[in-house]
C-alpha cells in the first residue's frame, strides 16, 4: 500500500503535506511529478495558502472514494455540502479558477454546480445583485430587449424581472 | 471603498459554460440576456443545450414566438453566432410524444457546428414499449448518420437510423 507524501508548495510559500493518492487526483499536480520530479515540494505559483488549505482538505477525503457503498457515497455527499456551505463568493470563485488550474475533475463539477444552483429561478436583477455584474446597457437598449421578451416573460411566473423591477 | 468585483464575469469561457451547462437552457436564457452587454448573447454560445419540455413557457423570453420555439430560437441562435461544437443537446419529455417538433429540431440539429452528443428522454415510457416498442419509439431522421462527430447516444431511449434499418 502506497503512503508516499506528497508536498505542495503554494503562491505564498505555504507548505502542504498530503498523501500520494490524495494529490494524484489532480492531474496537474501528478503529471508535475512525474515530469520534474521536483525535490522541494510541488510548486503551485497560481494557488495562494488559503485556498490550498481548502484543496488539499477536500482532496484528503475524497482519496478512496467509495465505488459501491451507498451509506459511504451519501456521507460523502454531505461532507461535499457542508465543504461549501459557509464559503463566501470570492473563496468559491477561487476554489472554481483553482480546481480548474489544477485539473480536479470533481471539485471542479462541485464548485461550479453551486454557482449554478445559486442562479438556479434567479431574475436578472438578482443575479447581477449577487454577482456585482454592472448592468451597462443604455437605457433604450435594455427597454428594446426588455419589449421583445416582454410576452415571455409574463407567462414565466413569478421570479421574472419585471415582478423585481417595481422593488428599484 | 472599492466596488465588489464582478468574479463571475471575468471567469474564462469554458468555465463558464461548465457552470451553465447544470442549468436548463430556459434559465441560461432568462437569468443572463440582460446582466450586461458582454452576456447579451452568451445563451447561444454555450455548448451544452437542455431543453425541458414540460417546463419550456409557453412563449420564448426573448422573442416573440410562442414556444416550442425557445428551442428553434437557441439552434437558429447558434448558428448565427458561434462556430464552436454543439457538444451535448438533450431533451426530456414526460411521456412519449412523437409530434413533428422533435423531428424540425433534429433538421436543425444536424445543421449545429460538429454536434457530438444526442440524448432525448421520454419519462414514463419503458412500461408501454413492453405492449408495442415500434408505437413507442422515436425513430431519428436518417440525416442524423451525415453527422460525423455524433456518439454516446442513449439507445435505450429512441431508435438509431442503422437499427431501424436492419
Amino acid at each position: 500500500m502506497s503512503t508516499k507524501k506528497i508536498t505542495l508548495l503554494s503562491s505564498d510559500n505555504e507548505l502542504f503535506t498530503v498523501d500520494e493518492e490524495a494529490a494524484n487526483q489532480s492531474l496537474t499536480i501528478k503529471h508535475l511529478i512525474e515530469d520534474t520530479e521536483p525535490e522541494n515540494g510541488v510548486p503551485l505559483p497560481q494557488v495562494h495558502s488559503k485556498i490550498l488549505a481548502k484543496v488539499t482538505e477536500y482532496l484528503i477525503k475524497h482519496a478512496n472514494e467509495p465505488d459501491n457503498d451507498a451509506a459511504a457515497k451519501e456521507e460523502l455527499k454531505n461532507w461535499d455540502d457542508k465543504f461549501l456551505e459557509k464559503v463566501n463568493h470570492e473563496t468559491l470563485f477561487d476554489l472554481i479558477l483553482a480546481a480548474n488550474y489544477l485539473d480536479i475533475k470533481g471539485l471542479l463539477d462541485l464548485t461550479c454546480q453551486t454557482v449554478a444552483d445559486l442562479m438556479n429561478g434567479m431574475s436578472v436583477v438578482e443575479v447581477r445583485k449577487l454577482f456585482n455584474i454592472v448592468n451597462d446597457f443604455t437605457p433604450e437598449d435594455e427597454a428594446e430587449v426588455r419589449k421583445r421578451r416582454k410576452r415571455g416573460t409574463k407567462t414565466i411566473g413569478p421570479s421574472n424581472d419585471q415582478a423585481n423591477q417595481s422593488n428599484h | 471603498m472599492r466596488a465588489k468585483e464582478d468574479r463571475l464575469s471575468e471567469l474564462p469561457e469554458p468555465i463558464l459554460y461548465h457552470i451553465f451547462s447544470f442549468l436548463p437552457t430556459k434559465e441560461v436564457v432568462i437569468s443572463t440576456s440582460l446582466l450586461s452587454k458582454k452576456w447579451r448573447y452568451f445563451w447561444a454560445t454555450v455548448p451544452y443545450l437542455y431543453f425541458d419540455i414540460n417546463e419550456l413557457p409557453r412563449y420564448c423570453p426573448d422573442c416573440n414566438h410562442r414556444t416550442t420555439s425557445l428551442v428553434d430560437h437557441v439552434l437558429h441562435g447558434r448558428r448565427r453566432r458561434t462556430t464552436s461544437s454543439l457538444h451535448r443537446l438533450r431533451f426530456r419529455y414526460r411521456y412519449f410524444r412523437n409530434d413533428g417538433f422533435l423531428n424540425s429540431w433534429m433538421a436543425n440539429a444536424v445543421h449545429q457546428q460538429n454536434l457530438q452528443e444526442i440524448d432525448i428522454c421520454f419519462e414514463n415510457r419503458l412500461h408501454k414499449l413492453e405492449c408495442d416498442p415500434t408505437a413507442y419509439s422515436y425513430f431519428l431522421p436518417n440525416t442524423m448518420l451525415s453527422v460525423p462527430n455524433l456518439r454516446t447516444l442513449e439507445q435505450d431511449r429512441f431508435v438509431l437510423p442503422m437499427q431501424a434499418a436492419e
